[in-house]
């Protein structure tokens, strides 16, 4: 359920964007943000919840791309560094458990598309 | 018309984590230490603070904030224990965020304090994805719960700094498997400390009390009495 909150600044950061001067008259299509699986974030709670806080706001209609970042990891012993998947955080070269974890935990807004008016349609 | 793509990059956690800074602050300024118990609903969180305070209090000055959806019963079964403890009701919300974390605090009397202890919200999720600029987070996992646990809410397991592993009196009765769960949490993470309580008999609760002293003491403010038992 943390995703309203995710969700809530989200929202705030896109309308905060597209108050940019440059934004003017921009329509937004889609938006891309990158969650980290750490994170335990449901993708449909949050494109529900983006839906919803969206709704009569200049983002209302913008598609919702989400990027699963996977758990990256450096090892403090050997110095390996790499993704991994199955949820055992110690290194895959040396078996060591003292890995640092450089990855996964991030919750960004990558991206907005923007439709823009060219000058010719003023 | 035309497409443009803007690049961002911006973190969505970082409302929270300048909250979180402030907190963090406001604790180093008055030389304070906070730890954030995190744990499901029912792991025995209320239950092994009501079986510290008499010990704890003799060694530490600590106010307690309980975190709940709804209802006063965790904060008023402290308050019968004249545990100095304010109530953070976040009204359906799963998780403490920051920032009420530090309205909170300005209510606490905090020159005269060692130790704040936060009770978060009962939820395995959601309160281990906000920092709220805890000293340190403590993982509460009560054996009743299945060995599996640390496996499947990695995130806790990772950022915690102990495990207070609660209702250890009741392993005899059940299918749990102690060399399981701890090699579970092993894999998640390697040097994380588990302390075997029971609130109930009272085993291990010493320890428990030990380890947040020395927390204290690590922060340099009270420095604890020798250990006794």
């Amino acid at each position: 359920m943390h995703e309203l909150a995710v969700c809530q600044e989200l929202v705030a950061a896109i309308l905060s964007e597209m108050r940019r001067p440059d934004f003017a008259g921009a329509h937004l299509r889609s938006v891309r943000v990158r969650v980290g699986v750490l994170r335990q974030i449901e993708h449909e709670s949050l494109r529900f919840a983006y839906e919803v806080l969206t709704q009569d706001t200049p983002a209302a209609g913008s598609a919702l791309e989400i990027v699963t970042a996977p758990v990256s990891v450096r090892c403090r012993v050997c110095g390996w560094s790499g993704e991994i998947h199955d949820r055992i955080f110690a290194c895959p070269a040396c078996g060591a458990g003292d890995v640092e974890v450089t990855g996964g935990g991030e919750v960004i807004l990558e991206s907005l598309e923007l439709e823009c008016n060219g000058p010719d349609d003023h | 018309m035309g497409r443009t793509t803007i690049n961002v990059y911006r973190n969505l956690m970082g409302s929270n984590e300048k909250w979180a800074e402030r907190v963090r602050r406001l604790l180093g300024d008055n030389g304070l230490v906070m730890i954030n118990m995190i744990g499901s609903p029912g792991s025995g969180k209320t239950t092994l603070l009501e079986a510290s305070v008499n010990a704890l209090r003799e060694r530490v000055a600590f106010a307690v904030l309980e975190g709940d959806v709804a209802t006063l019963n965790d904060a008023e079964r402290l308050h019968r224990l004249g545990v100095r403890v304010s109530q953070l009701l976040t009204d359906g919300g799963c998780h403490l965020q920051a920032r009420m974390v530090y309205r909170a605090l300005e209510d606490l009397p905090l020159e005269h304090l060692d130790l704040v202890i936060v009770e978060n919200v009962g939820n395995l999720v959601c309160p281990a994805q906000f920092d709220i600029g805890e000293t340190a987070k403590v993982a509460v996992l009560s054996v009743t719960e299945g060995e599996d646990k640390p496996a499947k809410y990695p995130m806790l397991f990772r950022e915690a700094r102990v495990v207070a592993l609660t209702k250890c009196d009741l392993v005899p009765h059940l299918p749990f498997r102690m060399d399981v769960c701890l090699e579970q949490i092993r894999r998640i993470n390697a040097s994380l400390p588990v302390l075997q309580v029971s609130a109930l008999t009272g085993d291990g609760v010493g320890a428990w009390i030990g380890w947040l002293a020395g927390l204290v003491a690590e922060a340099g403010k009270s420095p604890p009495q020798p250990a006794c038992g």
